[in-house]
């Protein structure tokens, strides 16, 4: 159990503001309910006025948060809700419940981390600008200027999502989305990168979305960004990432020369040559068929003829392979868990070692109390249960 | 499963329990009986009550029917903190320690009315036990296994 003192006026303030903002309360409507007026309020919110008891409790009933969690210090508290509701294209109701799953998970994560004492490490490469010059250019120079960074050479990616969280220390999210988000990224300066991807996709468009959000992340850091279905690539910003996904994942050098490793002799490409190539380069194969029309390696328009006559199908791939080619996919598997994995270990930690109650984890992860109590069960770790009280999961 | 409950028989004590100890008595199907049984006054605060029925759809209607009904029956008396209370509740909740709302509420009423606190968090327990004349708070299993809730059912229930 932590003893602590009260935090600063204006650090009361700014978590105020941000609970606020979170909330989406308008400050007449809360000035309103504090019975103050908006000057006061905003005085408040800058930390200037010292907030009384009596009004933090009107205002948490107000948020929908608890005294302890709006107050308590170790609290990260973080807002990165706002920013996409500033983004033009993601007005709709979807984007703002994956921003506001990604603030719980970046908060929640923050917060355990900090408790635990797990010291998170990020190496991020330097942040490219893309103000001047040939966008496609700067995207294919970044792209294979990573890969040396990263010491992947010409080297298929093979897991896009390890590069991410292990190597470069993004905080990366595979949760079920709407199925019209493929991705979200924000750049924070207190919790670093985050990427929300969107595991209802399949492996390999989620691969894409990841190279997508990674080039967010080397061309326009501090600028969010959705990446949603159907999406044009119409800012210099968007055709940016989708020319470094490109390069990332499948570089013309090495793509090109695989590809006549595995059609040579053939005067023209199958869908065994497709099957293989994207395999081989760990990308899905409507990808493949483009990237190699965008390099002029086959003809314009052979995707489109593929799917005019049937796609490529199971069978196809069972003719290519000669069984049924099935690859290992955990992290749409862990997304059907109420919480990652990774923090539904921490907060069992947390608990374990009474560093957080149930009632404070419930909170902040935005869980049922029986949901977590299921989570403390799987987790729950030799040493067993912080006392032996009877907890019951379910009735 | 061997466990004996430090709850005494005194059925004058008003006991105040946490959103846990709800939960729980929830949770085993027997929650009316085993109040029933003990006899004392229960009373929970409206804190961990609302922590209690943050739940959503079909899930939350049952819980607020399981609290109605013992409110009803008179087993259950939900609370409200006094600006008494208040203070216990703001040093308990963030500017001593850092106990979540319910344990606050729960502790912060338990001095103030010479209530015993129910609670099932370690942390909560440990912080009440430096407050209060006694050297265990009781907990979850101290009321399933109390003597006069054992002898109402058959002990296999267990």
């Amino acid at each position: 159990m932590t003893v602590m003192n009260e935090l600063p006026a204006r650090e009361i303030g700014r978590r105020l503001r941000l609970a606020r903002e979170n909330s989406n309360k308008l400050r007449d409507e809360v000035a309103k309910v504090l019975e103050v007026s908006c000057a006061t309020l905003a005085l408040i919110e800058q930390g200037e006025r010292q907030i009384r008891f009596d009004e933090i409790k009107k205002l948490v009933g107000l948020y929908g948060v608890s005294v302890n969690a709006l107050m308590r210090p170790e609290a990260v508290h973080i807002n990165l809700i706002p920013r996409f509701r500033r983004l033009k294209e993601s007005q709709s109701t979807s984007v703002i419940d994956a921003a506001k799953l990604l603030n719980i998970y970046v908060r929640a994560e923050v917060e355990l981390e900090n408790i635990l004492g797990i010291k998170r490490q990020p190496r991020y490469p330097d942040e490219r600008r893309i103000n001047d010059g040939n966008v496609k250019r700067l995207a294919k120079d970044h792209a294979s200027d990573l890969r040396m960074w990263l010491d992947i050479g010409l080297e298929p990616v093979s897991d896009i999502f390890s590069l991410l969280s292990s190597k470069m220390g993004i905080r990366l999210y595979q949760r079920n989305l709407h199925s019209s988000i493929s991705g979200l990224f924000v750049y924070d300066e207190a919790v670093g990168a985050c990427i929300l991807l969107n595991a209802k996709h399949q492996y390999t468009r989620r691969v894409y979305s990841a190279a997508h959000e990674l080039g967010h992340f080397i061309g326009t850091r501090h600028a969010p960004e959705t990446f949603e279905k159907g999406e044009m690539f119409s800012s210099r910003e968007e055709r940016y990432a989708d020319y470094f996904a490109q390069s990332f994942l499948a570089p013309e050098e090495s793509f090109s020369s695989k590809f006549r490793e595995i059609t040579t002799g053939s005067v023209k490409v199958t869908r065994k040559d497709v099957i293989l190539l994207a395999d081989r380069s760990g990308v899905s194969r409507e990808f493949c068929v483009r990237r190699l029309e965008e390099l002029n390696l086959i003809g314009q328009g052979t995707w489109e003829w593929f799917h005019d006559n049937g796609g490529i199908t199971a069978r196809h791939e069972k003719d290519a392979y000669g069984k049924k080619h099935r690859k290992n996919d955990r992290a749409k598997e862990d997304a059907e868990q109420p919480i990652s994995p990774r923090i539904g270990l921490m907060a069992t930690r947390a608990w374990e070692q009474g560093l957080r109650t149930e009632g404070q984890l419930v909170e902040l992860l935005g869980l049922h109390r029986l949901t977590l109590r299921t989570i403390f069960n799987e987790n729950q770790s030799e040493e067993g249960a912080p006392d032996d009280i009877l907890k019951f999961t379910v009735r | 499963m061997t466990f004996s409950s430090s709850l005494s028989d005194d059925s004058s004590t008003t006991l105040v329990i946490d959103t846990s100890v709800l939960i729980n008595l929830q949770g085993c199907g027997f929650g009316r009986e085993i109040i029933d049984a003990i006899g004392n006054p229960f009373v929970i605060t409206w804190n961990a009550v609302a922590e209690f029925l943050n739940q959503e759809g079909e899930k939350q209607r049952k819980s607020l029917k399981f609290l109605d009904d013992l409110n009803e029956m008179n087993l259950l008396e939900i609370i409200y903190l006094t600006q008494e209370e208040d203070e216990f509740y703001r040093r308990f909740t963030y500017a001593e320690v850092n106990l979540d709302d319910g344990e606050a509420a729960t502790i912060g009423v338990a001095i103030s009315r010479e209530f015993l606190p129910e609670i099932d968090e370690r942390s909560g327990r440990e912080y009440a036990i430096s407050l209060f004349p006694f050297n265990k708070i009781p907990h979850s299993m101290d009321i399933f296994f109390h003597r006069l809730v054992k002898s109402h059912f058959d002990e296999e229930t267990f």
